[in-house]
């Protein structure tokens, strides 16, 4: 048998076994159910790090523009 | 008695290895002839369509086009109750919003999820709604 052919076999035989695998069919949606509450979880951390960050440039930018003024003034 | 079953019970529904399988069985036959009214949150939907196993999500969705009457989304009064549940409960986020979307619709909540229906979060969940004029009521499998 050539390293193709042992590969392709092998190829199929991991497919089956991957569907026995995920025959769990309980523990594959709870798997499906923790990815989506990782995904909520990053969601809402980079909200909550975007806004911060929206923040500190506004009031950055807002204390600039008031040295500004004062030193026009 | 209307139910709003949780995405694990199509699962366990279509799986012939599970021991739970007969019980969900005799729900979903009454549920069938109209015994009991079977309904679910939007995002069960979504779950059971990222089922990397085709065939197997090929059945689960046909049994949920085949059994439910509702499809309950999210709204501000379920995103509420959801991060009170969140805060306050072990429930991870799409859990809390799975059960809230039931408290919310006066449903009982059927799951087969040994970490949602767990002694210690039924009470911290019952002891949230204390507060409230609604009511926890769960079926577990």
């Amino acid at each position: 048998m050539s390293e193709e052919e042992s590969f392709e076999r092998w190829k199929e035989d991991w497919k089956e076994r991957k569907e026995e695998f995920e025959a769990d069919q309980a523990e594959t949606l709870r798997r499906i159910r923790d990815r989506k509450n990782l995904e909520k979880r990053i969601e809402r951390r980079v909200d909550k790090i975007m806004k911060e960050m929206a923040k500190a440039i506004s009031e950055e930018v807002y204390s600039e523009r008031k040295e500004k003024i004062r030193e026009t003034a | 008695m209307n139910l709003l079953a949780d995405t694990n019970i199509f699962g366990i529904a279509v799986d012939p290895k599970d021991k739970r399988r007969k019980s969900v069985w005799k729900t979903l036959g009454k549920v069938a002839s109209e015994k009991m009214e079977l309904n679910v949150a939007e995002i069960t939907i979504e779950e059971i369509k990222e089922n990397p196993h085709q065939p197997t999500k090929e059945k689960e969705l046909k049994l949920l086009k085949l059994l439910i009457t509702n499809t309950y989304s999210i709204n501000p009064e379920i995103k509420n109750l959801s991060r009170r549940l969140e805060t306050h409960t072990t429930l991870e986020p799409i859990d809390a919003q799975i059960v809230a979307t039931a408290i919310i619709n006066n449903q009982t909540f059927w799951s087969g999820d040994y970490y949602i229906l767990r002694e210690k979060t039924i009470n911290q969940i019952k002891q949230i709604l204390k507060q409230t004029n609604y009511t926890f009521k769960y079926k577990k499998e």
